[in-house]
């Protein structure tokens, strides 16, 4: 299954035409963008809360990440997106601190 | 050189050039006998970034921004901001993107994240060239 698929099968619930162009495409570029970064694993989620379509790219076993804001995909999806967080997970989730949460979030359509 | 120049033409606020001036300050105290000087237009850019940051992180708990010029390199400049969560709307992050280099995104053994934006060509040659 692609990551496009297995985010529909997390948020669990129907979404617009608008919404789930909005998830392809960014299912799309976050594969790409994710393995340029230097990370063991990466892991993607996604849901809907408060509103919000949200797109989580997690990622495992990474000291620290440095993204080019020159990037062809980074750009593309903070164009795509209405906002870009980053979380720390908690330590009972990470206690090696070594693991990041990027969400790229937009309001649904 | 005349900074006070270039701001007045601006319109800066009382504020912005306090802050403006500290900067420079901070810039040629570490440029020392280099050969460079400060990149005038880059600094402004450091300036406004960092005060937008301070400004849209403010009433966001846990979240502190601090600008730092001239670190860790001569030529580069970064703004760190750290907090639990830290979260760049649309218009910020295409501001953000529009003149800052690099994002490096590092989590704390505190439970929080510091996310760094660097900004290169702080500092230009004196003659212009290399």
């Amino acid at each position: 299954m692609g990551i496009f698929e297995n985010i529909l099968k997390d948020i669990n619930e129907p979404v617009s035409q608008k919404d789930e162009d909005y998830l392809r495409s960014m299912c799309d570029l976050a594969g790409r963008f994710a393995n340029e970064l230097d990370c063991e694993e990466v892991k993607y989620r996604g849901n809907i809360a408060d509103g919000e379509v949200n797109l989580y790219i997690i990622l495992l076993g990474c000291i620290d990440v440095i993204i080019q804001t020159s990037d062809k995909t980074y750009l593309q999806m903070c164009t795509l997106a209405d906002k870009v967080s980053f979380i720390n997970l908690p330590d009972e989730y990470d206690e090696s601190n070594s693991n990041l949460v990027m969400v790229f979030s937009k309001e649904i359509a | 050189m005349s900074d006070h120049l270039y701001l007045d033409e601006d319109g800066a606020s009382e504020y912005q050039k306090k802050a403006f001036r500290e900067l420079l300050e901070l810039t040629k105290k570490n440029m020392g006998n280099s050969g460079y000087v400060p990149n005038m237009k880059r600094i402004k850019q450091a300036l406004h970034i960092s005060m937008a940051l301070e400004k849209y992180f403010e009433d966001v708990d846990g979240c502190t921004v601090d600008t730092q010029l001239m670190s860790p390199s001569i030529d580069c400049g970064y703004i760190n901001i750290i907090g639990k969560g830290i979260a760049f709307s649309k218009e910020l992050m295409e501001d953000v993107n529009k003149c800052v280099d690099e994002i490096e995104i590092v989590p704390n053994s505190d439970g929080n994240v510091a996310v760094s934006l660097f900004m290169y060509n702080i500092m230009e040659f004196k003659n212009g060239n290399i």
